[in-house]
């Protein structure tokens, strides 16, 4: 049985409120304070990522890279999901998420799963567009994911860029991005 | 024809194609030589700053910046960088020792004055700021602030500099927005993306003299010196590394030494360029200054030893585009009405800078570009000089 769950978060921006709609990933500008009753009690592992997104000097930062060891076959499976998830990401927000949340474990921690997957041709050739999909490989293939890890979605609001992310035990497992903490967290996912 | 133009000069000068003659800022303004070709020149040499990199540039309206103490050739009309005229021996015993006496050497020219520095909560200010404090120095606080969520990281460390200063004057980003007063930008004699930012400059200077201080240093060119590779370095140093671009070489001619303020960088004097190059030697290119923040981790505080994420701006620019419709609309038009290039099209303009952070690359560096001559072309306008 799945255990995902989606965390709306909306903020206050510019007199709107602002959300991340967990079915079509748009974001979404409301006049007023939308009711989310969820947000009375946040999941305690969302809670403990907001903490860290909010704080980021309080993040365990490693700086050194890594390199996991594939074996050939658990690469070819890794591209195989990597293709899916792209496939499926591009029109299917929410079908993405569900394919992503069925667990198929190729790394321990998700600090392994970034490192790989960084190599992957389309991550080396447009890092910076696919970092949603970079992130649900990662939930998908890592066994800390399911354990410890939230992938959010977040926004800077004034340029209406997105970006996704993880933080998992109080790090941020990516190395190659130091972009994160400019995006304010308006979505949440756990599985 | 083919010649080699040099500055040995300490300041700016601007090259006259028509007398062949090395000249003044002030001497430059030749607003009658405008035309609309000097668009295409200025498409052709790209996003102008100051700080060029070393490939071929045209002159616009006969002129051509030459900086300080650099050597340019100038063939068939194009020039292209030649040499720095410096000391470009690196320092083969470079340390931070070293870099620490240098520091106490410099401030002996400034014994007694007081010293205010730009804050911007990153870890090249930081490392400044922590070197004088060594040395004792009761430094004052000026920059910008803002309650930006994206702005956190930086906050902090500004907060906690403040909580210990001899003076400060912090301004909120949001009472001076990128593209700022595009229609007050001061005559200048070449196009420059540098002078779009002419009014965040004008906003510093009077929080500096508010704190009665004439000398401001800022954290620019830490960039440069702690990220870049420096891999396959000679005992020279590379091009791209001089003085001149490291500097600001545009903002202090324009804007601060005619309010009579000395804006310092001291990641650009000569010396400390030789032995922080000296230092990396060897070193790959590091985005994170991870290098940077162990070796200075003794000095600095633990938030910036421990932590490598960078605040990025793009709000500021993002909302200070939509906040500039009308003055893009006034200086594009007005330098559409001058040289009648087809290229100046200021509703346009105005479609770009709303929608900047979507557009291609291609699309925001011609907007810049445009942008820079427009405001160019206006302040002679303005000046009732065209």
């Amino acid at each position: 049985m799945l255990a995902l769950k989606a965390v709306r978060l909306p903020v206050q921006y510019d007199n709107y409120w602002w959300s991340i709609s967990p079915i079509t990933g748009s974001l979404i500008r409301h006049q007023h304070k939308p009711d989310f009753a969820h947000l009375k009690r946040l999941p305690e592992n969302v809670s403990s990522a907001l903490n860290i997104c909010e704080n980021p000097f309080n993040c365990n930062w490693d700086p050194s890279s890594i390199r996991p060891s594939l074996l050939p076959e658990q690469r070819i499976k890794l591209e195989r999901m990597n293709s899916r998830i792209h496939l499926i990401s591009n029109r299917r927000f929410w079908l993405s998420i569900m394919y992503a949340s069925i667990t198929t474990p190729l790394f321990n921690t998700s600090r392994e799963a970034f490192a790989e997957i960084a190599t992957l041709p389309e991550q080396i050739r447009a890092r910076a567009d696919h970092c949603f999909q970079r992130s649900l490989l990662v939930a998908k293939s890592a066994v800390s994911f399911r354990r410890n890890g939230v992938l959010l979605i977040g926004a800077s609001l004034a340029s209406a860029e997105m970006h996704s992310w993880i933080i998992e035990s109080e790090s941020q497992p990516d190395h190659e991005d130091r972009n994160w903490i400019n995006f304010q967290p308006l979505l949440a996912l756990t599985f | 024809m083919q010649y080699l133009i040099s500055n040995n000069s300490h300041s700016l000068k601007y090259y006259d194609t028509h007398t062949s003659a090395l000249i003044s800022s002030k001497e430059a303004l030749f607003p009658e030589r405008i035309k609309a070709a000097d668009l295409d020149s200025c498409l052709k040499n790209g996003l102008f700053t100051y700080r060029r990199a070393n490939e071929i540039y045209l002159p616009v309206a006969g002129v051509i910046p030459i900086p300080s103490r650099s050597s340019w050739n100038y063939i068939n009309g194009e020039f292209s960088y030649e040499k720095s005229l410096g000391t470009k021996k690196l320092n083969p015993l470079s340390s931070l020792k070293r870099i620490e006496d240098l520091a106490h050497k410099y401030l002996k020219l400034v014994d007694g004055k007081k010293i205010a520095i730009e804050l911007s909560g990153g870890l090249d200010t930081a490392l400044i700021i922590e070197i004088l404090k060594l040395h004792g120095i009761k430094l004052l606080y000026v920059g910008f602030t803002s309650n930006r969520y994206e702005f956190r990281t930086e906050r902090a460390i500004q907060n906690y500099y403040l909580e210990n200063s001899y003076g400060h004057r912090m301004i909120d980003y949001e009472e001076c927005p990128a593209f700022g007063s595009l229609t007050s930008t001061p005559l200048h004699p070449f196009p420059t993306a540098d002078s779009l930012y002419h009014a965040r400059h004008s906003i510093i200077i009077d929080a500096a003299k508010s704190l009665s201080t004439n000398i401001l240093l800022n954290g620019n060119a830490g960039d440069s010196l702690l990220c870049h590779s420096f891999e396959n370095v000679s005992s020279e140093v590379p091009r791209g590394y001089d003085q001149w671009s490291l500097t600001d070489t545009w903002t202090v001619d324009s804007i601060f030494e005619p309010r009579g303020i000395s804006y310092l960088c001291p990641f650009a004097f000569e010396p400390i360029i030789r032995n922080m190059i000296g230092m990396r030697k060897g070193f790959p290119e590091d985005s994170m200054k991870l290098w940077a923040r162990k070796k200075f981790s003794h000095i600095l505080p633990s938030q910036l030893s421990n932590f490598a994420y960078k605040a990025n701006h793009d709000c500021w620019v993002a909302d200070g585009l939509r906040e500039a419709s009308d003055d893009i609309r006034k200086v594009v038009d007005t330098a559409f009405s001058v040289t009648k290039h087809c290229e100046l099209n200021s509703a346009s303009m105005i479609r770009t800078a709303n929608n900047y952070f979507h557009a291609p690359e291609k699309v925001k560096h011609d907007f810049l570009l445009k942008l820079s001559f427009s405001t160019w072309v206006y302040s002679f306008v303005r000046e009732g000089m065209l």
